[in-house]
């Protein structure tokens, strides 16, 4: 007979047992292939290296290089101005769009479906897309501006300093706007029913109500959506990529087409590593910047 | 009082006059968003059956006849037949990785027992930008002698994908009932039987989302398939079609075809299981 305590124990060792099972593959993945390679990175990031021979250890000259190195620094200026856009066209649009659907009863499901439906597809299909549509010679947007008798507006646009860098940021905010306004809407969604009744019956206009009711209530939502957007706005890469290659020159690269031009075409893995790292380092920072700033508001209107 | 209900009955037809002229404005401009939101996908699609001529004459109209010769070109020239199946390949086993890794691990932290230090450990790879690690896990692949291989490209799908998994599944996980599984092991179930049998099963709707984000993920990625598996005939769908451009840049049909046989699993996915994909991809905000 077992008696109920070596009985109990069995158990715990079974449960023990179990845990480490079913947390032993995942651990070991995770460790390898993403805390390994982020101290891998810190590591290559005080080295030069170009992937074969020997790695030489340079201290910090890699950051240096990098505060000295203007094509670091316009990749730089080109990710705060595709931030800016972001904050200017791609949160307020998606304010407007999930508040004109919010309340809107037919057809509230398909818009939405519709407006998320460019966030899930490839941004490579999308890079390409646009760089046929946007094309110097044969795309259809240099047709119709031809067509209409518009002939000095037909630009190349891809080609173009200033309209390379507008027209990439322009299509990553026009993909996911959607997103945003799933998020936003989601927030203005569990805002009480009741509380947007008595506003109206109080006479609350539309435009007062947005200002007074919901926008102090969806403010949690704001904060990831500007935490995702922020974010994503520093590891852009593929649709400049794809589009122009960050070019002409480096006008519309950005830090994350920075980092893999240097560490894959100029194979400059320390240099590279370290760019990666300042990627790292900023997205925490805007994340930190962003929650302390919606912290501090929520304490104001306490007060 | 007759009189009062009149005014109030009159009132109230105004203000439903008003939204009705108010809402159909309303209806105006998010149709015409939508439409913003579609055309260029439609663009695309009505290209892949024209003829480069008609393109490059009409690129707004239909096409006079349909025709397939583009996807074909696309399939066999481009090599999309081969980076379909890749991708598919690697998406499939990725998100089977992904969901057994992260299933065993988010009910250990929700049933079995609760680390919240390791849970915030792995809730740390949520912060860490793909661009960090890139370069180094690239090395430690190649180191491995796994470069170009494409389990690397899996398990690199896979544990990027993990930390949100996890995050999904433990929250949906820790609300499971736990008499549910007392029960179980009541009826002689040992911990993995109850897992298998009770938990799992039971998580469906969690595991869909979960699997859903990290298929469109994968799906959609560029940059892990263009540094690990450059190899040709490894190649994913990305890969294939940014390619694609290089040996037919003035085809704009087959371009457009090839854009199109990359994007149309996505849309099926995100038709069929419209819900599960939006929640996936939102989940960090949602639930966050």
């Amino acid at each position: 007979m077992i008696s109920p305590r070596s009985g109990k124990s069995a158990r715990k060792r079974h449960e023990r047992a179990l845990a480490l099972a079913f947390t032993l593959p995942s651990l070991v993945l995770f460790v390898m292939f993403m805390i390994v390679p982020i101290f891998g990175a810190l590591y290559l990031s005080f080295t030069k290296w170009s992937g074969a021979g020997a790695i030489k250890y340079i201290g910090i000259s890699n950051y240096t290089n990098l505060l000295h190195n203007r094509d670091f620094w316009i990749s730089f200026r080109n990710s705060v101005i595709l931030i800016v856009l972001h904050l200017g066209f791609q949160l307020t649009s998606a304010l407007f769009f999930s508040y004109l659907l919010y309340r809107t009863k037919p057809g509230m499901r398909f818009f939405r479906s519709v407006f998320f439906l460019p966030s899930v597809i490839s941004a490579t299909a999308i890079g390409v897309m646009f760089s046929l549509l946007f094309n110097a010679d044969l795309g259809p947007i240099n047709f119709v501006l031809h067509e209409l008798g518009l002939h000095d507006w037909a630009l190349p646009w891809l080609s173009n300093k200033t309209t390379a860098l507008l027209v990439v940021s322009f299509i990553i905010i026009w993909q996911f706007i959607g997103y945003h306004v799933v998020i936003i809407l989601a927030g203005m969604k569990a805002i009480p029913e009741e509380i947007i009744e008595s506003a109206i019956i109080d006479g609350s206009n539309t435009v007062v109500l947005f200002f007074r009711i919901v926008y102090p209530l969806i403010k949690d939502m704001l904060q990831v959506s500007l935490i995702f957007m922020v974010t994503g706005c520093l590891k852009a890469f593929d649709h400049s990529y794809v589009m122009t290659m960050g070019g002409p020159g480096v006008s519309s690269s950005f830090l994350a087409v920075f980092m893999y031009k240097q560490a894959y075409s100029r194979q400059k893995l320390g240099l590279g590593s370290a760019a990666g790292l300042v990627i790292l380092l900023l997205a925490f920072l805007c994340t930190r910047v962003i929650n302390w700033m919606f912290y501090h508001k929520d304490e104001e209107s306490v007060t | 009082m007759s009189n009062q209900k009149n005014q109030i009955g009159k009132r109230n037809r105004r203000i439903r006059y008003k939204s009705c002229a108010f809402l159909t404005v309303k209806l105006i401009i998010l149709g015409m968003f939508a439409a913003t939101t579609l055309v260029p996908f439609f663009w695309v699609l009505m290209s892949s059956f024209k003829t480069n001529s008609e393109i490059y004459g009409q690129p707004f109209s239909l096409p006079h006849h349909y025709q397939i010769d583009a996807f074909l070109q696309a399939w066999q020239g481009g090599g999309l037949s081969r980076s379909l199946s890749n991708s598919l390949f690697y998406c499939a086993a990725s998100v089977v990785l992904v969901l057994l890794l992260s299933s065993t691990t988010s009910y250990r932290f929700a049933k079995i027992r609760p680390n919240k230090a390791l849970y915030a450990f792995f809730s740390f790879g949520l912060l860490i930008p793909l661009h960090a690690v890139l370069i180094p896990l690239n090395v430690i692949y190649s180191r491995l002698g796994m470069g170009n291989t494409r389990s690397a490209l899996i398990i690199a799908y896979a544990v990027s994908n993990l930390s949100m998994s996890i995050f999904i599944l433990t929250a949906f996980m820790r609300n499971l009932p736990d008499e549910l599984l007392q029960a179980a092991e009541i009826d002689g179930c040992s911990g993995l039987q109850a897992f298998v049998r009770v938990a799992f099963p039971l998580s469906k709707p969690a595991l869909a989302t979960a699997g859903m984000l990290a298929f469109v993920n994968c799906w959609n990625d560029l940059l892990l398939g263009m540094t690990i598996c450059s190899k040709e005939n490894l190649r994913t769908i990305s890969l294939a079609v940014y390619n694609l451009r290089a040996s037919f840049s003035d085809d704009y049909n087959v371009l457009t075809a090839g854009i199109t046989i990359m994007i149309v699993p996505a849309v099926v996915i995100y038709t069929l299981f419209q819900e599960q994909v939006i929640q996936g991809m939102t989940a960090g905000a949602l639930k966050g």
